[in-house]
């Protein structure tokens, strides 16, 4: 279902060079990096205008990306090209976002972004927060409006969705948001679309069109399309799960089938939903079902933020493409050539589990990665990615580090059965616990050094 | 597959397809985790859920009678002192008395706890339950155990489609049907690879969509690993970190068109529950 651009039709168009100043050798190599969405066609500096826009034309993903953007950063959203995870289909990371009602008290307004940017997670190296704040000015008037915005821009510098009930509040804001690109949520059942399409200022800013069903939708769409508006992004309203689901599936799917109407983003409004458990749930539903951009329920609490914050971390990385760190050997805490050491794969989220249990517990220990190009240990040794010889051999090129032939090496429990091998090389071998968490006491128990 | 109980309580399984709206979906039966042993985070969940703990056979009845769940699955602990194993299977025999519901038994990854599941079959003649975890290495003791008593099995693979596949097929090649195989594809949880299972399981169910003979067997998953998250235990949120953990896993699983899910804290499969409820309603 997902467009499939061949190499050879880009390449066609490339100039043929073979010059390199892409970064890679031959101009079939760098039609074979767009086409897989590697690379952009401004890197090859002989392209004409006109190939350029045949190129980038082809290799537009079925949801075209979008950005928002503030002064100080700028994120985007869509560009995705499928319906499965397994085969690539969450290609770019949804984005979360939360309500700040700008007509409540500004200590609350403070007081509310306070706790939602420190809601942060480190996890593989990145730090996890909430993404863009949707700004309700819905209610306040003209008078105020623009200093409880600016009062509010002062609180975070986070990209933007404006919602507002007049015409006038939206120019009012993006005047003094001057510079940035906030999205521009629209509720068509308050202002009249008409008024945006004659401005020709607001059509350069990316629009969010909320509608009840998908048919509304597509009518909207159709008509700010013929006005010129090209940044649209489908907003969807929140009447259960099920509907939910339902309405993501049939854009993306109509999205595929090469219907323009739904080649945008979703994005879904779960602002109001009261109930906790249900919130998490129409989040969950909405991240794994094509959601570009999810406003969080006002309900949620931290704890179920920093959920979501992992989960969709988790959900959106390419299966096609392992995390990976480098294989080698890491220190961990206070160390000595006598302290022991933990060998594991190089698959980032083993790795990441590992480190973070031992820097916990406060032991000094070596972590010894080995390459299994990127599977856990337990794929890896059913692929025979994890051997004994690998070991031994990883283990030689440190022994000016490590005093390899004393310290205990803790291999992990699934690999039990390559300890008498190992152990034939000299190595003192033991073997560890299936899950990470059982290190620290593993460890402690050992006397070395 | 069908599983029974004592008292012939009787449920069916049914493998589905893909199905990414959610229509046409048999939605997944839901277990909750009875262990025989009863560690502390166990214990704190237990007590958060007001259940009683003083013995587990009491605690499985109270858990089934409160949380209603659609099977109960025992699990038998990794290492039991030799002079303890009639304890352990009157134990577990208790339970499954005493529940009353369609069972899944698993052994931890230890002779001991082995023999004890092998003591449970022996004597749970009237029994249909599923048992495992059959792995590469042990497939075929368990499926011989299964094949003399009659019994499903569960085989568990490596986070890899082609392994799990393998190992069906190793396990059909030595006669068992097929029909009465489960599988669990090294299911885990939030923040410890729950993506990987959540992409195995996708593409089983649609490979079996496609006519995959060999993945046309009913996928279970486990979701009590998201109680090992590292990040549950930041700070004294534990319980309710824990619990949302679980959630999110559940629901990804719910989501993935799985058909049996072994939860462990029973106020997730409240939450489960209301989710498939959500998901099943149809708007006229």
């Amino acid at each position: 279902m997902s467009r499939k651009v061949q190499p050879l039709q880009i390449y066609m168009l490339l100039p043929r060079r073979n010059c390199g100043r892409c970064g890679v050798t031959t101009c079939l190599a760098f039609a074979a990096k767009l086409t897989s969405g590697e690379a952009t066609p401004d890197l090859c500096p002989f392209l004409t205008p006109q190939s350029k826009a045949k190129i980038s034309a082809l290799i537009m993903p079925p949801v075209r990306p979008i950005p928002i953007s503030s002064l100080s950063s700028t994120i985007e959203v869509g560009g995705e090209e499928g319906l499965f995870r397994h085969d690539g289909g969450f290609r770019r990371e949804a984005r979360l976002a939360y309500t700040i009602d700008l007509l409540s008290n500004m200590y609350e307004v403070r007081s509310v972004v306070s706790r939602i940017d420190s809601i942060v997670m480190e996890r593989m190296g990145l730090k996890l927060s909430i993404d863009l704040y949707l700004v309700d000015m819905s209610g306040v008037t003209q008078e105020s409006m623009e200093d409880r915005l600016r009062i509010f821009r002062k609180y975070t510098c986070k990209p933007l969705i404006l919602k507002a009930d007049n015409f006038d509040a939206y120019l009012s804001a993006l005047r003094l948001l001057e510079g940035e690109k906030p999205a521009i949520m629209i509720d068509t059942s308050l202002i009249s679309l008409e008024k945006f399409m004659d401005v020709v200022s607001v059509k350069d800013y990316p629009i969010v069109l909320l509608a009840k069903d998908i048919d509304t939708l597509g009518e909207l769409t159709a008509r700010i399309e013929d006005a010129g508006i090209e940044k649209i992004i489908l907003g969807i309203r929140y009447h259960g799960i099920g509907k939910l689901i339902r309405y993501t599936l049939g854009i993306r799917k109509r999205a595929l089938e090469g219907d323009k109407r739904f080649s945008y983003p979703i994005l879904v409004d779960l602002k109001d939903i009261s109930d906790s458990y249900e919130g998490l749930a129409a989040s969950i539903a909405s991240l794994l079902r094509y959601s570009s951009i999810v406003i969080l329920p006002r309900s949620m609490s931290r704890v179920f933020i920093e959920g979501l914050l992992i989960f969709k971390q988790s959900i959106y990385t390419d299966p096609r493409r392992p995390r990976i760190v480098n294989p080698g050997i890491y220190s961990i805490g206070s160390i000595s050539r006598s302290a022991p050491i933990v060998v594991t794969s190089n698959y980032a989220l083993t790795f990441d589990i590992v480190r973070r249990i031992l820097e916990a517990s406060g032991i000094g220990c070596w972590i010894l990665v080995i390459d299994t190009g990127g599977l856990s240990v337990a794929s890896a040794i059913g692929g025979g990615k994890f051997t004994a010889r690998q070991i031994a051999e990883a283990l030689q090129a440190y022994r000016d580090r490590v005093d390899i032939d004393r310290v205990p090496i803790i291999i992990p429990g699934l690999a039990s059965s390559i300890k008498p091998e190992l152990e034939t090389l000299g190595f003192n071998i033991i073997v560890g616990p299936v899950k990470a968490k059982d290190l620290p006491i593993l460890i402690k128990s050992l006397k070395y050094g | 597959m069908i599983l029974r109980s004592m008292r012939s309580y009787m449920i069916e399984v049914k493998a589905n397809k893909l199905s990414l709206d959610m229509s046409d979906w048999n939605p997944p039966l839901l277990a909750l985790a009875i262990p025989l042993d009863i560690d502390d985070i166990h214990r704190s969940i237990y007590i958060a859920r007001g259940l009683k703990i003083d013995r587990v056979d009491e605690l499985a009845i109270d858990i089934s009678t409160k949380f209603n769940p659609d099977l109960i699955c025992i699990i038998i602990p990794e290492g039991v002192e030799s002079g303890s194993f009639d304890r352990y299977v009157d134990l577990s025999l208790s339970i499954l008395d005493g529940v009353g519901k369609p069972s899944i038994i698993l052994a931890a990854d230890s002779a001991s706890s082995r023999s004890i599941l092998e003591g449970i079959v022996e004597k749970a003649g009237e029994y249909e339950l599923i048992i495992g975890p059959a792995d590469m290495g042990n497939y075929r003791t368990y499926t011989a155990l299964a094949s003399i008593y009659t019994q499903n099995l569960l085989a568990r693979s490596t986070t890899d489609i082609n392994q799990a596949k393998q190992l069906i097929q190793l396990i059909v090649d030595t006669g068992f049907p097929i029909e009465r195989i489960t599988l669990d594809i090294a299911s885990t949880g939030l923040g410890l690879g729950l993506e990987d299972t959540y992409n195995l399981i996708e593409q089983a169910k649609l490979l079996y969509g496609r006519g995959d003979p060999i993945l046309s067997i009913p996928i279970v998953a486990f979701t009590w690993e998201a109680w090992d998250s590292f990040e549950v235990y930041l700070d004294d949120l534990s319980i309710s970190r824990g619990m949302v953990w679980e959630m999110i896993t559940a629901s990804a699983y719910i989501l993935s068109s799985v058909d049996i899910i072994v939860l462990l804290d029973p106020e997730v499969l409240l939450y489960a529950r209301r989710l498939i409820g959500e998901l099943s309603r149809r708007e006229v």
